[in-house]
This record gives C-alpha cells, structure tokens and sequence, in this order.
C-alpha cells in the first residue's frame, strides 16, 4: 500500500515537472500574433464585378498570404481589388506581421496552404517551402522572359527550376546621407575608405554624428559587409561556389575579415552614435531625416518611410564607398508562389500572371517607387535610389552574399552585435558564421561537409 | 478508506485523460525527436541516438546559454524571496493601508510580461527615466545603458523579472505569516525578545513550508524563463543575454528541430535536477524543526 502511494506519487510529481517545464517552450510558439486582415474589396467592387465582367467558371476565394511591411510597401489593396474585378474571383488578403516565417512552414507542414504565397526569394529560402512538393513551377511561363535577368539568375530559383515572380522593386544598397549637412560642410561623396574616414572626422568636429548605427534592431548593421562583399564577388566571381561547397571557410577570406574590422573601425574611432546598442532602425531614419547623424548605412527600402514621414528631407545615396567605383549590393526582392496543393491551382496561376502583366507593374512601381525587377517597366525613382541607378545599369552591382548561400549564414546580426561589443574579434564573427553554416549543411546533408 | 468510497478513483480519468494527451505525450514525443535529425531540410526523419546532444555540447553555446540561465535564476530567486519576505513582514504589520498596498504590490504579476518589458525598456533607456533620475541625484557615474551594455544587461533583465514577481512571493509569505499561532508571537513577546530577534527565531522558522514553496517556484520559473528576456533584449546585445529558451527559440527558427529539442531535454533535465536537490535540502529543513 505504501509502496503504491509512493509511485503514484512520483508519477505525479514526475507529470508536474514535465508540465511546468514544458510550458515554457510552448510560450515561444503560441505567441504567434497573426494579425489576419482580411481585405476582400468592398461590398460595392464585388457588386461592379458582378455586373460587368461575365465570369467565365465558378468564382473562388483566393488565399493571399504576405508579410505586413510587404502589404505596406505597395497599392495591393487596390491591385487585388482590380482582379477581383476582372475575374469575378474573389481575393482573401492574409496580411501576418509577426513570426512570418515560421507561420508560412507550420501551415505547409499542416497542409494549410494559401492558395498564393508572398515570400522571400534567395534559394536558401525556396528550400525551406520544399518546392518540388510544394510550389507549382514557372520556369516556362511567357512573362518570365520580362523579369529582370540579374533577378532569374541568383533569386526565384532552386535547383535550377523557376517558381516565383518578384513582386517588390531591387532594392539597393549604400549609404543614405544628409545632403544639407555635407553642403554645409562643404564635403564631398566619398570614393574611398580613407576617404569616408575623412569626412567622418569633419562631420565629428561640427558636432553632427557622422553615422548612427541600429545595434538594437541589430538587422541594419548587416548592410555594411552586404555591400562590401558585392565588390568581392566581382573580383572573385567563383567564390560562392567554393563557399558553397565548402573548398574555403569565410573565416579564410582575408578580404572578408578586413570587411568586418573597417566596419567596426568606424564604431572604434568614434564616429557612431553613443548608447549605440538603444539605437533602432525607425531613430536612425529620424536622426538622418533632421540632419542629427550625417549618414546610415542601410538600403533605399528605407526612403519610403523616411519620406513618408518627412517629405522634404534632402536624402540623397552614394555606394559604401571601399575603393573607387565600389559596388552596390542589390536585395532579393519578394516574390509570389503559388501552392501546389490549393484547390485552386489555376486561379492562383492566373494571379501570378495578372500581376506580371504591365499595366499592373506599371500601377506598383509608380506608387512604390523602387527600382523595378521587371524589364521596360519606366517608373518614378526616390532621389537616393535614383542617385544610385545609374551603377547599377553599369553593372556595378551584386546580390546580397547571405542569400547566395545554400544554406543561412545563422543570426548575422547578432554576431555583428558581439563585434560591436568587443566580444568577439572579426575572426571570431566570420568563425561563428562558418559554424552555423556547417551545421545547417551537415543537417541538410550537403556535399562537401 | 472513506475517501475512496466518496470520490472513487476513475473520476482522475478524464483530468489524466486531458493532461496524457495535451501534455504528456507531447513531451515525451520530445525527448524521442531529440535523437532523431529532424530538421526543415529533410523529407523524412531517421535515428540517429545522441548525436544532437553531442553536437550541443561541441557547439558549445549552450553551455553559455546555461550559465546565463544559471545566474539569472539565482539573482532572481535570491531577490525575489528577500524583497517578498520583507514586504509581507511590513504588510502583516498593523500599518495604514496594509490591504491597499498588498493589492498595488501584487498587481505587476497579473500583467502581461510583454507589457511589463515594453514598460522596462523605456525606463532603461539611456535616457530613460532611470538614468535621468541617477542625474538628478548626482549619480552620473552610475548611469550606463542598461540593457544595451553586455556586462549590466543580464542583471537589469532580472531585476524587471524581481519587480514582476516579489508581489506573488509576498503573497504566499503574508498567509504563511498569518498561520503562525499567535500565542508563539505573545510568548516571545513577553520573553523580551526584539523584533529582530523575533523574526529571526520565530518567524522565519515557522514560515519554512511557504520558503519552499516560494524558492521552488521562483527557480523553477527563473531557469525556464523566456517571455521577459525576449521582450526586453532578444538574447542581445551578442549573445550576452542569451538563456536556454531564448536559445531554443532560435535554433527553431532556423529549422532545427531536432537540435532546439535536444537542448529542450537538456533544460528539462537540468530544472528537474535542481529543483529535486532544492525540495530535498527545503523539505529536511522543514523536518528538523
């Protein structure tokens, strides 16, 4: 008897402990807020549709999922309002703002798919949807010829097959400056390393900070070495592929080591904000926007917001100047799928289409403002994205290295945040990113590890 | 035996029921996933034994993970028991407003942890309102930014964590302090002993089985804690805040499944054995009174 009420209680004791432990790693995952907005169009358009366009089959409802910053990137409201006029179908707008990702894997894995998926673009993250179970295949579908080749070429695809179509503009990046305080200053645009050195000291000396760096947001410190290392894949074009495969570790690359120390040089000498590790992506855009800090280093996705915001701000770019004629890094647009398994595979293939077609690029790019990822697409440019177009039409660009790989680098910036720190030295960081890697590889079973 | 007659034994069917299948097997699931190699890159999932634990520990940031874990916990456990105990001592005292005061004490514990860390990061600001009233006290020296500076971050984190749960504490405290006899209070009264004297040898000894309680529970809450140190530092600046389940977190978020259980089973494994040393260590305590 006694016996018997001690293993019952140690079962018991055994249940709470599971329990209570268990609980806290679930908190991780039920924390998901999925801000669902349904933006159907509006009683009346459906009413329009209705009237006017004859539907040829029976209309559906199709499931749009996107990322909010996506939604408030273009008119998609409006856009999706134009199709369900001409289609006479109907266009369910999921819009997620936290956990994206890891939402988009939890419904394919359940098999909850939308029946369109707006999602990121680089291979590494095609990968991660499974595409030959998943995503229909556009490799032969006619508009892809107008997209962009840089874009076909290092995004959209995995293993060699086309599945998406961009839905956002290139975005570029470099430095954003104050132009009111470099001509108050009398400074120039810096061509070199030695060069932005320089200008950084004058900036410093007129009591302006010359750059502010997010080290809370920790995502913005990542542009600096995307930008660097464009120029380095000009000069060593196969080093992607030696990197992919594993013929050369990132902590061997000299030229990526150095990339890392001038960037926390700046930092070192004095020419980032004070309390840098409070400073936030939204404080950066501010401090710039109103002549505070001379220049961020970030991409031209951040001149919509700042002008939104501060509609005349003098803002203008220039590339992260390394050594004459630097190279810009460009950012893998988002791109729309559509899902295999949906009900309605045709109707989402005719979505894809509609939004390939010119008219409704020409709508998007006009109120988005970027560089278009579509060929003959002419749209108006923001000044700092204008300043740096004519580099790109020159070639002098790249594609962001940490979507070139076949596998993620890990959390880029939280190693950048330890460089900042001082707990980490430059090789330690490239030695981090080396083992995330490796054990990313080794769990995908690439060849090489 | 009478209670057996009232309440018989199936009824614990559908709570056991409930708890198996929501709980239970979840977990053990758990442990079978952690030596298998399930991640977002495979089609299928095979055994492959202790191959992620071996992993863990050659990768070695879990071991930090661990150690910030480790030292959080007993900050806060140490805090949170010390500030919980003297607020029930001053709240079990005849002061005016005792009931109003429990209540503004206990409240921070019904708030959301989220908010709390919204509410703690503006206050750790660099120009937040604690540094600002270090300056008006002429502490300059003092002011730091709180959570962006690695060496302080881990420590401010807590002391939020402390704030959020001293009233929870204190509640136990002040119903274990109201369970004392009063006679032992009047005796040692009248024996001449000083308060201090008294909480020393009357009070604090009597209180024993809230003490347990009230450590178990904060150790156990502090080594799986996860919400605050999202909400108010990510795990950053680096890695210099980072705890197991913030840890775990983002090893899931980059499809490593497998591995973020493995470290999962090792949290488990560790609260488990901690929590069981502290029970025994609390409850011979108790006993030898």
């Amino acid at each position: 008897m006694q016996r018997k009420k001690r293993v019952w209680f140690a079962l018991l004791a055994m249940m709470l402990l599971v329990v209570m432990t268990a609980c806290g790693g679930k908190a991780a995952e039920s924390s998901e807020s999925t801000a669902t907005a349904s933006a159907t169009a509006s009683e009346t358009a459906q009413a329009q549709a209705s009237e006017t366009a004859a539907p040829k089959k029976d209309p559906v409802t199709l499931k749009v999922m996107m990322h909010a910053d996506w939604a408030k990137g273009g008119p998609w409201a409006e856009i999706m309002k134009g199709y369900e006029q001409k289609s006479g179908n109907k266009v369910d707008l999921q819009i997620v703002s936290d956990n994206f990702e890891q939402l988009v894997l939890t419904k394919l894995a359940t098999k909850d798919v939308p029946d369109v998926l707006f999602f990121f673009s680089q291979s590494s993250a095609i990968k991660k949807l499974n595409p030959e179970k998943n995503l229909v295949e556009l490799t032969d579908e006619p508009y892809m010829s107008r997209v962009n080749p840089t874009i076909t070429k290092y995004y959209l695809n995995e293993g060699g097959k086309i599945y998406g179509i961009p839905t956002s503009g290139m975005n570029v990046s470099g430095v954003l400056y104050n132009k009111k305080v470099f001509a108050d200053l009398g400074l120039a645009v810096p061509q070199t390393y030695d060069e932005l050195l320089a200008v950084s000291e004058k900036i410093k000396a007129a009591g302006i900070t010359p750059f502010y760096e997010a080290g809370k947001d920790g995502w913005p410190l990542q542009v600096f070495s995307f930008s660097g290392f464009a120029n380095l894949l000009d000069k060593q074009p196969d080093l992607m592929e030696k990197i992919n495969t594993h013929q050369v570790t990132l902590d061997q690359i000299p030229e990526f080591i150095d990339l890392l120390q001038k960037q926390v040089d700046i930092v070192n000498k004095g020419y980032a904000n004070k309390n840098l590790f409070s400073g936030t992506y939204d404080l950066s855009l501010d401090e710039l926007a109103t002549g505070k800090s001379a220049m961020v280093v970030n991409a031209d996705w951040a001149l919509p917001t700042l002008l939104a915001k501060y509609p005349d701000a003098p803002i203008g770019m220039f590339p992260q100047p390394f050594e004459a004629g630097s190279f810009v890094g460009i950012s893998d647009p988002q791109a729309a799928y559509a899902l295999k398994n949906s009900p309605n595979v045709e109707q989402a293939k005719e979505l894809l289409a509609y939004l390939a077609e010119p008219e409704i690029l020409k709508q998007y790019y006009d109120a988005a403002k970027t560089m278009p990822s579509w060929l003959g697409i002419e749209a108006p440019l923001n000044q700092g994205t204008a300043d740096l177009k004519p580099i790109v039409d020159a070639g002098k660009a790249a594609p962001f290295f940490n979507g070139l790989t076949t596998v993620s680098i890990g959390d880029f910036a939280k190693e950048l945040q330890s460089l900042y720190g001082g707990d980490k030295t430059a090789v330690e960081v490239a030695k981090a990113l080396q083992k995330n890697m490796d054990t990313a590889a080794k769990a995908a079973g690439l060849a090489g590890w | 035996m009478h209670i057996r007659k009232m309440y018989p034994l199936w009824l614990l069917l559908p709570v056991l029921l409930i708890y198996g299948s929501l709980y239970i097997i979840p977990t053990l699931s758990g442990f079978y996933y952690s030596v298998t190699d399930w991640n977002i890159y495979k089609e299928s999932i095979q055994f492959v034994g202790l191959q992620q634990y071996r992993d863990l520990l050659d990768v070695g940031d879990l071991m930090n993970a661990m150690k910030h874990t480790m030292i959080y916990a007993i900050i806060v456990t140490v805090l949170q028991n010390g500030l919980g105990l003297c607020l029930a001592l001053v709240l079990t005292s005849r002061i005016v407003g005792r009931n109003w005061f429990r209540t503004i004490f206990f409240l921070p514990c019904v708030l959301s942890t989220l908010i709390i860390g919204y509410v703690f990061s503006a206050i750790y600001q660099p120009d937040g309102i604690l540094n600002e009233f270090l300056r008006f006290l002429g502490l300059d020296f003092i002011t730091t930014d709180w959570l962006g500076n690695a060496d302080v971050a881990l420590y401010s984190i807590s002391v939020a964590n402390v704030w959020q749960y001293s009233g929870f504490t204190m509640a136990i405290y002040i119903a274990g302090i109201l369970m004392i006899p009063k006679e032992m209070i009047e005796a040692s009264i009248i024996d001449g002993s000083s308060y201090f004297k008294r909480v020393r040898h009357v009070v604090f000894p009597l209180l024993a089985p809230s003490f347990t309680i009230n450590v178990i529970l904060s150790l156990i809450g502090s080594l799986k804690v996860f919400e605050i140190v999202f909400a108010l530092t990510s795990g950053g600046p680096g890695d210099a805040t980072e705890v197991v389940n913030t840890y775990i977190f983002d090893q899931f978020s980059e499809g490593m499944y497998a591995y973020g259980t493995a470290a999962n089973v090792c949290l488990f494994i560790a609260i488990a054995v901690i929590s069981f040393i502290a029970l025994y260590v609390l409850r011979k305590r108790e006993v030898q009174l």
